[in-house]
């Protein structure tokens, strides 16, 4: 080996061609810097719950029931075999003296709360005040804010009072309160004043146990009981994955993207600076060194600088996502700790390292088309990006170990071989797409229009090179579309106004003796108020025709929900007037002995149900079974009213049942809450302006994250288009010169690039369109769960903008090549 | 004959490292319409940097070149752009056609940026003429340096010009296809009435025009 014995001058001439080389990498190492933020924050994520599930869960095992609690002598079973502490939570409306209020959800506690974990609270010492002081209550932030609370100040639930002792800095056990966590504590002697006991406080109760021996086991009879829930850390932390495992997805298919766009723009790059160096590379091999000896010179040039930018790359991203962590990340509600980790760091210069010889690879390998002849000539060799059969071989090798380790360490790993698949498909799509165009170009006879004449030749002239140059376009605008389609369809989701036809509130937990009363209230807060009044009852869905209904479907399925847990029922005379009957018959509205049932059709659909089959439900400890009579379309997405399960009214309003009520005010924001909830101080509402908030919040956290991640990738993609224009240019640079010599003006140039480039863009713009809307719409459909829309005026904009950088860049790329001083070049040859 | 060129007092100076080169010196001279001329001198005497400041291709650091009585020093790029199009013809050392062109596109090409009709029959019969009827579909790369100087004469001479401007035509040829260069350049000119001039350091071809001129040290000496 020659070079690398003779170090000093391999860094002589990187140091040379410093300048070179360094544009080469930029594009790679922007990429790097994404792909190593987004493995970052994937593992701190990751780190975080796996290392805290127990925390989230707040013990080794946690048991829960609706609506009604475990029995003393199942308690005290368990506490020979654990320590335990019982949460119950329910929901319930916070009223100020002044008559604020708001929706929360509030935690009772006992002394032993919490077993596992810090509870942080201001001031420090109100959690052990609380578990000794009769009512009293910790407020979150939210609320203190919201409410204007100060501590020592009273509050009331239902018409309860109680003072604020403190303020909730943050509970260790989040595992209900990811997303959504606006809450209190309160202790049992509290609680014990209140009356919570209908569906609207959604009451749950909680037994965090942590093992008192290594072989402490639940008996049978727990795990037998259908009515008790059993979550163990793992499930916490699969759930908690679960609910941000689309945001990483997201995020680390766009760094893939970034990172091969780059290597494209990599091997743009290189092949410029090689076209550039062939004096030198040819003046070398006259000099006795072999084209294997030039390649390990420049292979270990490369792999130096990779090294080095692969190292800022990462320092970098641990820095950003240190930054991120206070500001744009506080919507996952978790603390990232970020911190240097060799793995880590191996893994991007493993990657880096992959795309390089992935992209490099051909490029490096067209050094041996270099002639020493050519310096006898006085003439350039024009360098093919040929794929021989061993080169092919060895690159999909390459690619292949590549996107297998990408997948494996990554989220949703056959997902994101489905995004490699359709990445390398779409990219050997414009492969073709390039030659299929310039062979037909090549058939047209008989053009009359020079300029057009003059393009299509240099389409053909440099095919090797437009080749790369559509596939880039074609990634780029396809990656730019794509992006564009999911920003615009998640801006618009982030921006829905609420339906006109909206109520403004939800009222729950109505008793039948409170009907009348509720009513009334009503109609004296405002007498035009429409009031929608409709029964509700809770259920678990015990058999689907005789199959437990988990046997049908598992945990991926998307209409897994239905099954999972209580569902709230509800029945009406006539199909709802949001709700369409699509398939088979509304029913017999009298029918008393038999329970029919109707259903939202995507459930039916996701569990493949038909009209006929049989449902079984356990309603208060009864077994009652049903017969599905019809289908609804159920869009949830117009906030009224809309359950997933109806029966017929004769036979369901035999149940004990309590009502639910939405309410669309004249003027909400004149809307006086206070008699109502003093009069009735067991209902409960949802204030649907609030609740949307909430779900934007990190709707919005995901956004903004996205975006920043899309609009550098953009940049990515422009970069290499850019230098991919510059390329062709400096390859022309010889024939702009002889057209301005035989006097073809400096103009008719200019309109002659455009109109190459015009040529190229017209199937791009097309596939590019064809490709995004379908991806951007099974993206948005299946990750997202929103319904996908088409926004003309994005597209519309990306076009033009990309139109006009990219006409503005090949301008600028090409405008050197056509100065008067280049003819300078003249007189060397 | 009527004066096509004029240069009045030109000098040419260029600033290398913070020094002064003078290229040319108080060069004056005329070129007549179907006048052949050839310049000799020594390398390095600014043999084609004269030939580039006739060609307007660069500007002189003082004096004046007239074509057509047009002052280049007076004139834009695009209008000297638009001289060089419609009246002078280039060839070069180097030869400098267009690569990715067939050698009969090459002729073609400037008839067809100047709009001239049959360009196609007219490049093919000038071709014939230079003796590559047979190579008129090949690229310049799969031609010989000589054949590719026949090209790039074919290309100069195919729009009519007023004149050919050529640096060394011959310079890179062997002697069979020196002479052939020579002779058709010699033989075109004054077939077409198109003024010729051109740098050499053949003796033999600078004695078959119809006056020579010596440059030394950016000089004229007769």
């Amino acid at each position: 080996m020659y070079f690398p014995k003779n170090f000093q001058f391999l860094i002589k001439e990187l140091y040379k061609n410093k300048a070179k080389i360094s544009k080469v990498f930029f594009t790679i190492f922007i990429s790097l810097l994404i792909f190593s933020s987004v493995t970052i924050l994937k593992n701190s994520i990751e780190n975080q719950i796996k290392d805290n599930a127990r925390v989230f869960l707040g013990g080794d095992i946690e048991l829960s029931t609706k609506n009604t609690g475990l029995n003393d002598e199942f308690i005290d079973e368990l506490k020979d075999k654990f320590l335990m502490t019982e949460v119950i939570e329910f929901t319930s409306i916070l009223s100020t003296m002044n008559e604020e209020s708001k929706t929360t959800r509030i935690k009772v506690i006992d002394n032993f709360y919490p077993l596992l974990g810090n509870v942080k609270v201001e001031p420090a010492n109100s959690l052990s005040l609380l578990q000794t002081t009769s009512n009293s209550i910790l407020i979150d932030k939210t609320t203190k804010n919201n409410l204007d609370l100060k501590i020592g100040e009273k509050i009331r639930i239902q018409n309860v009072s109680f003072e604020v002792i403190g303020v909730i800095e943050s509970l260790p056990d989040i595992s209900g309160f990811f997303l959504f966590g606006d809450q209190a504590l309160i202790n049992k002697s509290g609680f014990k004043n209140l009356t919570i006991n209908n569906l609207g406080s959604f009451i749950n109760f909680k037994y965090k146990m942590i093992k008192k021996e290594n072989n402490s086991k639940l008996s049978k009879k727990i795990y037998e009981n259908q009515k008790i829930k059993i979550k163990n850390p793992e499930d916490v932390s699969q759930n908690l994955k679960r609910t941000i495992e689309n945001f990483i997805y997201f995020l680390t298919i766009i760094a893939a993207s970034a990172i091969l766009i780059s290597g494209i723009g990599l091997k743009n790059s290189l092949y410029s600076f090689l076209t550039n160096n062939q004096f030198n590379i040819a003046i070398y091999k006259s000099l006795g060194l072999s084209s294997n000896n030039i390649k390990i010179l420049y292979y270990t040039q490369t792999l130096v600088i990779l090294i080095f930018c692969s190292l800022i790359a990462y320092t970098l991203g641990l820095l950003i996502i240190f930054f991120l962590d206070y500001s744009f990340l506080n919507f996952l509600n978790i603390d990232l700790k970020v911190k240097f980790k060799i793995t880590e760091y191996i893994i991007i210069q493993f990657f880096g390292i992959l795309v390089f010889f992935i992209f490099a690879k051909p490029v490096v390998d067209s050094i041996d088309q270099i002639k020493v002849a050519n310096l006898f000539r006085n003439s350039s060799t024009h360098l093919n990006l040929n794929y021989t059969r061993k080169s092919f071989i060895e690159i999909s090798a390459l690619l292949i170990i590549f996107v297998f380790f990408f997948c494996i360490s990554n989220v949703k790993p056959q997902q994101t071989v489905v995004f490699f698949f359709f990445f390398i498909l779409i990219s050997f799509f414009y492969y073709f797409l390039s030659k299929v165009y310039v062979l037909i170009l090549g058939k047209l006879k008989n053009i009359k229009n020079l300029l057009l004449n003059m393009g299509i030749k240099n389409l053909k002239a440099y095919r090797s090179l437009n080749s790369t140059m559509m596939v880039t376009m074609g990634l780029g605008m396809t990656t730019l579309f794509f992006l564009g389609m999911l920003s615009s369809n998640i801006n618009k989701e982030l921006n829905t106004s609420i339906p006109k036809n909206a109520p403004h509130y939800f009222f729950l937990g109505i008793q039948e003796d409170q009907l009348k009363l509720f009513r009334e209230q009503i109609y004296e807060i405002d007498s035009k108020a429409k009031q929608i009044v409709v029964p509700m009852i809770s259920a678990r869905i015990e058999t689907i025709n005789n199959r437990n209904p988990k046997e049908l479907i598992d945990e991926n399925n998307k209409s897994f929900w239905f099954i999972n847990g209580e569902r709230r029922i509800s029945w009406s005379k006539n199909p709802p007037f949001n709700n369409p009957v699509i398939k088979g018959k509304w029913w017999d509205k009298d029918e008393i002995n038999r329970l029919q049932i109707s259903l939202d059709y995507k459930v039916a659909d996701d569990l493949k149900l038909k009209i006929g089959d049989s449902m079984t439900f356990n309603i208060f400890g009864n077994s009652v079974t049903g017969i599905i009579t019809n289908f609804r379309k159920v869009d949830y997405r117009d906030l009224n009213i809309n359950f997933a399960i109806l029966f017929n009214p004769k036979y369901a309003s035999q149940i004990p049942h309590e009502f639910m009520s939405t309410i669309k005010f004249e003027n909400e924001e004149l809307v006086n809450l206070s008699n109502i909830l003093r009069k009735l101080p067991t209902i409960t509402y949802i204030k649907l302006s609030e609740y949307i908030n909430k779900t934007k919040k990190f709707l919005n956290g995901i956004f903004i994250v996205s975006i920043l991640i899309s609009v550098v990738v953009i940049l990515i993609g422009l970069i290499v288009i850019s230098n991919a224009i510059s390329v062709i240019g400096s390859l022309k640079v010889y024939q702009n010169l002889v057209l301005r010599i035989l006097g073809f003006e400096k103009l008719n140039i200019y309109k002659l690039i455009i109109f190459e480039t015009l040529i190229l863009f017209v199937p791009i713009i097309i596939s590019s369109l064809i490709f995004s809307i379908i991806f951007s719409y099974f993206f948005i459909t299946n990750f997202f769960s929103i319904d996908w829309y088409f926004s003309i005026s994005v597209i519309s904009i990306i076009s033009i903008l990309f139109m006009l950088v990219f006409v503005t860049t090949l301008l600028i790329s090409n405008r050197k090549y056509l100065n008067f001083n280049t003819y300078y070049l003249l007189r060397n040859g | 004959m009527k004066k096509l060129y004029k240069l009045d007092n030109i000098n040419l100076n260029y600033n290398v490292n913070g020094n002064d080169i003078r290229v040319l010196k108080n060069i004056n001279f005329e070129l007549k319409k179907n006048e052949r001329v050839a310049l000799i001198g020594e390398s390095g005497s600014g043999k084609t940097s004269l030939l580039m400041l006739m060609s307007g291709l660069e500007k002189p650091s003082t004096g004046s070149i007239f074509f057509e009585n047009k002052d280049f020093s007076v004139i834009s790029e695009e209008q000297k752009t638009a001289i060089r199009k419609k009246k002078i013809g280039l060839v070069f050392q180097q030869f400098y056609l267009i690569p990715n062109y067939t050698a009969l596109e090459n002729v073609m090409f400037p008839m067809q940026i100047n709009k001239i009709n049959n360009e196609k029959e007219k490049a093919n019969l000038i071709l014939s003429d230079v003796g590559l009827e047979k190579r008129k579909n090949n690229l310049p790369s799969e031609l010989s340096g000589g054949e590719q100087q026949r090209v790039a004469i074919a290309r100069a001479i195919s729009f009519n010009p007023e004149v050919i401007l050529a640096d060394e035509p011959t310079g890179n040829l062997d002697r069979k296809n020196t002479e052939l260069v020579s002779n058709l350049l010699i033989n075109y000119s004054k077939k077409k009435k198109i003024s010729l001039f051109l740098v050499t350091h053949n003796i033999n071809l600078a004695k078959k025009c119809d006056r020579v001129i010596n440059l030394l040290d950016g000089e004229i000496r007769n």
